[in-house]
Parts: structure tokens; C-alpha cells; sequence
């Protein structure tokens, strides 16, 4: 039925397409422009009903050009022309001769691309019907999702499905993620990862672990390679802007989302030096100009790389002095930063905006795409089952402590946190085993107020063997001369080296002998304990929100320009994109064109001729 | 690297002219770089050369890698605005509509 119903649609498409071609031929118009693309070489003449097909042959035959096939369909006969005249020139032949009804070029069309990937109705970005978004594939399971503008208003966006007619395999051009790493044997990804030969047969490389597996332990980079290019039309999970592609993973940031200078640098340069195209950075920070990450960007522009990075996700203006956020304030001409639109277009409520550092936007809130594993949360409520050692008096204990006027159970040190001292000359610690057997990965989140002196120390650690963390356990992190009451402020650790049935997380005061003001010895409070692990599948998906997902869209715009148009520079790419976006209201004055990208308009978009000269002989 | 295509293009003088007999028209050779999408350098692509005060000449690709890039044109002396814009048969809905760039950068040509 559903083949019979394609069918239908093909033949309806076909009989418009004749009609108008009618109008043409009537006008005698043979302009290049306003024709379609068409077989090279070949034309198709309707001969007036009185002329027999022998009289057709000869008539083409006198002309130089051969029939190639009397079509089913009275008097019409497809000709092979020769060579040496245009299209218009051969057309205007037919046209003048008194035996020919009709003449027109042998048109090339498609079928009208919409993929079958099973989640396909879920990707407004690509077509916005009004749908709503769902949670189903959230991870952990059931999240909560953007609601604002869910579902959005019908029509917003990227204008894709018309461009699949013309290119869906951008396996041509290596496009780089420098991100957390790709679950790159993920079922919609595996297909579509760079060949990297015997030299990185894992498709990429590791920047954070020094090595050739850049199996990502976070899920960050594969969502965004999933975007890019999940594999299309497959009957699996989402699609990608481009169904093939050649993601070449490069990790960067490490399983809690954290990268450093050095290691976005060498990824930046890998990226380059073997072949990436086109790069998607979907990260940032602001901290001033950084050098060094600028000279990468510089390298990749020398080497003909675009490169899509994300606005941010504070909601802020990158545009004012102190919310530089880098690399979108970067201002090198193969750079492009993608702000977030949600459903209907508005802008997101995250999104960083800069009518002078933020290029464009695309969707970004509610997009389901390719996933590492599946998440899960332990979470500890500080009630129970901790257990408690000091060396002096007091130490670790259950409290409480108002956190925006609620009374949150937490751990505190001293017990009479935040009004007393903690002891002089302790050793204060306070740990709990966790089982954490068959996860890959593990993050461990807590908000925490410290204050605690010069010589004094707050230290986390952790042990795979259970037990005291602190007596053979790996140092997590430790401070000194800390005082952040009464700020509570989120800290997570990258716990991998813990996996197993029993991980046993701890804290410890340890302090010296040398009395301190009661404002410097205040102590520790606990409020916030979590541990969020991710076990691998290749079967897994997640709907999230970010410019980090608003970024992929326009990389894999960028992926496919350059399939498209394989002599395009970097500068042809930025001009296709920024030029060839869709006017968007809530982009106006926000952004340095006002536009959300186009997919459809920035392959059509054709850049001016440029070097015209003139030489009067 | 692309073949010139040769039109003669019959002229009035927009500024030179006066007297008896006109002065000679001349050969003026227009040249410019390829563009880089695709749909220019194929069936349905070419270019658009706008001369001030005359008919717009179309340069169609007709074969090999790329439409061609140059073309000359017969002008009675006088002054002229050049533009050149490329075109494609896609359109920006997906259909065969054609695409157009913007122009070049205008050159004057002065025709002595």
C-alpha cells in the first residue's frame, strides 16, 4: 500500500511538471535559468500526430542526433543530441521545425526523501510538525524534558527533507567532534565513523587518556555525532543531518565534561593534520582570551577547516564585557557560533546570544540523537549508613543546613555547623561503600560548603576495595585555605577507578594544631551526594537541550555543503550558511545575521563571482 | 580553463560617439574566476554577464568540469558597468526554479 501510495505521488508530481513546461515551450523561452537539471546530451521532441516513426527517425537522423527510445506515449521520442550545441541551441531547433509539438530537456528527478529511522517523528529540528517531544528515550529513563514551547509552532525548521532529494552521503568529508569522545560502535553510529586505517582503528583519538580509543564515557560527543550523521534511512533509532558521514572522534573533554587548553589544542591539530574538514566543538568557557586555542583555530583556517562552536548555555550576552565565552568570541573567518532555538523558534532560555560574536541558530532544545549507554543515578540522602572516625571529639555527623530555605539533610563538620569550630589536631573522616558493578563509568556530584584554614585539609578519596578510603584509597581532590560559606558550590569527580561492587567514597578534616579564627575553621558541609554512571549499549538514545546541540545541526549543514560542493572553501561554507539562513525573529539584533540555518537555502545559495576583469583588444 | 564564448552585441554608444562616421567598435574580453558550487559547473549552471545598457549575456556551462569564465563582447567606445552573477538550476524549495547569486563586484570599462 505503501509503495502503491509513492507511486500515486511520483505521477501527480510528474503531471504538474508537465503542465508547467507546457507554459515554457509556449513562450518559446529556453533560459537557462528556471530549468531544471537534466541528462546531458539528450532531449525529448513530441512530433505532431501525422508523422509516422520512420518520419520521426529521419527527422532526428537529419539533424545529426539519434532516437533513443520511442516512449509509450504518443509521438514523444528521446533523442541523443550531439555534441557542440547547448541545450537552448538544440531546443530552439525542435521548437522551429513544423513536424514538432513539444521539445524539452530530459529533466532528472528524485524521490522525495523522508527516512525511515524509527524516531524520526521525534526530530522537529529537521520536521517540525507540531509534534510533541516525548521523554521515552531520555536517559536516566523518564527525564524531564524543555517544556517551553512544546510542542512548537509547525513549520520551524532546518528545511531539510527538500535537500534530501539532492544529498544524504556526506561520507566524503571527515568531520571532526573534539568532544567527550564517540560511542562509535553505537548501532545508528558505527556505520558512519572515519577510517582511520591500522593507525587509529578506533576511529579517533584520545587526547584525555593519551591513547587510540576515544570511546566515549559521557555521552556528550555522541549525541552530537548522532546529529551530524546518524546513520539515515536505516529503520534504526534517529537520523543525522547527513545519513552517511565520516565522524572521526577526538576526545577532549573527560567523562565529567571538562576540558583543558592543552587538550582541545592537540584536538584541534589531530583533527587537522589528518583530514577533518569540517570540525563541530560543541563546548566552551569564558576565562579570557586563550592563545593558544585561538592559534589552533587559526591552524585549522590555514588548512581550509570550518569550524561550528557553540554560543553557551548561560543565557547571557557574549557580546558584553565579561561574558566573552570562548571559542565563540574567537573571530576568525572559519569560525561559525550556533545559538539554541527552541520549538517555535524563540530563542532558547539557555541560549548565549552576541549580535557580534553569535553567527546563527538552529534547534536545540528537545533533540533526540545517538546516546553512549544507559544513565542511572545512585543518590545518598546524608541520613544513614555512614560511617563516622575522628581522632579527637565530634567529627563527621547527620545535620542539617538551609539551602534556599529548605532544611537539607547533609553531613557536617562540626556537628554544630555552621555556628562552632572544628577540632584542632583531628583527623575527622566520613565514608559510605556504593555498588557500582557493570557500569562504565561513574561521576560522582557533590555540593559542599568549605571552610577550612591555611594547614587544615578537606579531602575526598575514594577505594575500589571498600572499606576506609582514606587508608589506601586513590586522593580525589583536597583544599586548603578554602572559605566559601555561606556559598555551596557543585563539584564532580571522574570516579572510573572505583568501579565495582564496592566503592567506597569518603571525606575527610584533617586539621593541625594551630588554633584558627572561627570564621576560618567554620568546617564542612555536605548537602548534595550523587553518583551518576553510564553502562554501555549501542542501542541507547537521549533527548536533551544545549547550544551543544544546536551546533551539530549547523556542522552537519557545513558536512554537507562541502559533499555538495566539493571545490568549496571554508569561506564558500560560512557564506552558504550565513548567507543562506532563514530570517528569524527572535535572532534579530541577537545574532550577526538574524537567521536560524536553512539546510535547503544554503545549498541553493550561490556565493557572487569574484576577479571580473576586462582587457579592451 | 574554460573556453571564451564569443558574442557580438549589437551596441549604442552610451558614451563615446558624435561626428560623422563612428568610431570602430571593440574587442573587449571579460574574464573572471570559476565559482565553486557545483550546480554552476553543470547542465542548467552558467553565468549572467550584465554590461550597463545592453542585453545580459548568458555564459551556460555546456561541457567538461566547469561553465566557462570568460566571454567577449563587441562595444562602441564609451563607458561601461560590468557585473557578472552565477547561476544554478536548484532552488532554495529544492525544485528547479534556478538559483541566483548576487552580482560581482561592478568593474567600469572604459571603451576609448
Amino acid at each position: 500500500m505503501k509503495a502503491l501510495l509513492r507511486s500515486i505521488i511520483a505521477i501527480a508530481a510528474l503531471v504538474g511538471v508537465a503542465l508547467t513546461l507546457l507554459n515554457q515551450v509556449a513562450a518559446v523561452s529556453f533560459e537557462p535559468v528556471g530549468t531544471g537539471a537534466y541528462v546531458a546530451g539528450e532531449v525529448l521532441v513530441k512530433f505532431k500526430p501525422v508523422f509516422s516513426a520512420q518520419d520521426r527517425t529521419a527527422t532526428v537522423a537529419a539533424r545529426g542526433h539519434a532516437v533513443l527510445a520511442n516512449l509509450n506515449q504518443p509521438g514523444w521520442v528521446q533523442v541523443k543530441v550531439g555534441t557542440g550545441q547547448t541545450m537552448t541551441q538544440v531546443l530552439a531547433a525542435y521548437q522551429n521545425d513544423p513536424s514538432v509539438e513539444y521539445a524539452q530537456p530530459n529533466y532528472i528527478y528524485h524521490t522525495t526523501a523522508v527516512p525511515n529511522d524509527t524516531q524520526y517523528g521525534q526530530l522537529w529540528a529537521f520536521k517540525n510538525t507540531g509534534q510533541t517531544v516525548n521523554n521515552s528515550l531520555t536517559q536516566p529513563p523518564s527525564s524531564p524534558i524543555y517544556s517551553t514551547n512544546n510542542p512548537g509552532a509547525p513549520g520551524n525548521d532546518m528545511g531539510i527533507e527538500k535537500s534530501w532529494d539532492h544529498i544524504t552521503d556526506c561520507s566524503s568529508i571527515v568531520v571532526a567532534v573534539v568532544d567527550t569522545g564517540v560511542k562509535y560502535d553505537q548501532e545508528d553510529l558505527a556505520a558512519n565513523m572515519w577510517n582511520g586505517g591500522s593507525s587509529f582503528p578506533n576511529h579517533g583519538f584520545d587526547f584525555v587518556n593519551n591513547d587510540n580509543d576515544p570511546k566515549d564515557p559521557n555521552g556528550h560527543g555522541t549525541h552530537v555525532a548522532g546529529i551530524i550523521g546518524a546513520s539515515g534511512n536505516n529503520s534504526l533509532g534517529a537520523t543525522g543531518v547527513c545519513w552517511k558521514a565520516s565522524i572521526m572522534a577526538v576526545r577532549v573533554m573527560d567523562t565529567t565534561g571538562s576540558g583543558t587548553t592543552a587538550n582541545i589544542v592537540q584536538g584541534i591539530n589531530f583533527a587537522v593534520s589528518h583530514g577533518a574538514k569540517v570540525i563541530n566543538m560543541s563546548l566552551g568557557g569564558g576565562g579570557g582570551f586563550d592563545s593558544a586555542f585561538s592559534d589552533a583555530i587559526t591552524n585549522a583556517q590555514t588548512n581550509d577547516v570550518v569550524i561550528v562552536v557553540a554560543a553557551g548555555n548561560d543565557g547571557v550576552n557574549n557580546d558584553i564585557n565579561g561574558n566573552d565565552f570562548f571559542p565563540c568570541n574567537f573571530t576568525q573567518p572559519n569560525l561559525i557560533c550556533v545559538a539554541a532555538l527552541d520549538q517555535s523558534y524563540a530563542l532558547a532560555n539557555f541560549s548565549n546570544w552576541g549580535a557580534t560574536s553569535v553567527d546563527v541558530g538552529a534547534p536545540g532544545t528537545n533533540i533526540l540523537s545517538t546516546w553512549a549507554g544507559t544513565n542511572a543515578v545512585i543518590s545518598d540522602d546524608l541520613t544513614s549508613g555512614w560511617t563516622f572516625a575522628t581522632t579527637t571529639s565530634g567529627g563527621w555527623a547527620f545535620g542539617t543546613v538551609n539551602v534556599g530555605g529548605t532544611l537539607t539533610p547533609s553531613l557536617l563538620d562540626p556537628p554544630t555547623y555552621s555556628s562552632g569550630q572544628y577540632n584542632n589536631s583531628t583527623d575527622d573522616r566520613a565514608y559510605k561503600a556504593f555498588n557500582l558493578a557493570g557500569v562504565n563509568a561513574a561521576v560522582w556530584q557533590v555540593s559542599e560548603a568549605i571552610n577550612v584554614a591555611n594547614g587544615d585539609y578537606f579531602r575526598t578519596r575514594y577505594s575500589s576495595a571498600g572499606g576506609d578510603p582514606f587508608s589506601g584509597g586513590t586522593l580525589v581532590s583536597e583544599d586548603t585555605g578554602v572559605a566559601t560559606f555561606p556559598n555551596i558550590y557543585a563539584v564532580e569527580f571522574d570516579i572510573l577507578g572505583c568501579i565495582s561492587a564496592s566503592c567506597s567514597l569518603g571525606f575527610q578534616l584533617q586539621s593541625d594544631a594551630t588554633q584558627q579564627s572561627a570564621t576560618q575553621s567554620r568546617g564542612v558541609a555536605i548537602t548534595r551526594f550523587k553518583i551518576n554512571t553510564l553502562t554501555f549499549s549501542t542501542t541507547s538514545y537521549n533527548t536533551i537541550d544545549g547550544t551543544s546541540m544546536a551546533t551539530p545541526e549547523a556542522a552537519g549543514l557545513a558536512t554537507m555543503l562541502r559533499a555538495y560542493n566539493p571545490q568549496y572553501t571554508f569561506a564558500d561554507v560560512v557564506n552558504a550558511i550565513t548567507k543562506g539562513g532563514r530570517a528569524t525573529t527572535s535572532l534579530a539584533g541577537k545574532t550577526t545575521t538574524g537567521k536560524a540555518i536553512d539546510v535547503m537555502s544554503s545549498l541553493a545559495y550561490i556565493n557572487p563571482p569574484t576577479g571580473l576583469t576586462a582587457t579592451v583588444q | 580553463m574554460a573556453a571564451a564564448v564569443v558574442l557580438a552585441v549589437g551596441l549604442s554608444a552610451c558614451g563615446g560617439g558624435g561626428g560623422g562616421s563612428s568610431p570602430p567598435a571593440r574587442s573587449v574580453a571579460l574574464a573572471w574566476e570559476a565559482n565553486h558550487e557545483s550546480g554552476v559547473n553543470r547542465a542548467g549552471g552558467g553565468y549572467q554577464v550584465s554590461i550597463s545598457g545592453q542585453p545580459t549575456i548568458d555564459v551556460p556551462y555546456t561541457s567538461g568540469p566547469a561553465a566557462p569564465t570568460s566571454t567577449t563582447v563587441l562595444l562602441q567606445p564609451g563607458s561601461y558597468t560590468v557585473t557578472v552573477r552565477a547561476y544554478a538550476a536548484l532552488d532554495s524549495q529544492g525544485g528547479n526554479a534556478g538559483s541566483l547569486s548576487a552580482p560581482s563586484q561592478s568593474l567600469t570599462v572604459n571603451v576609448p
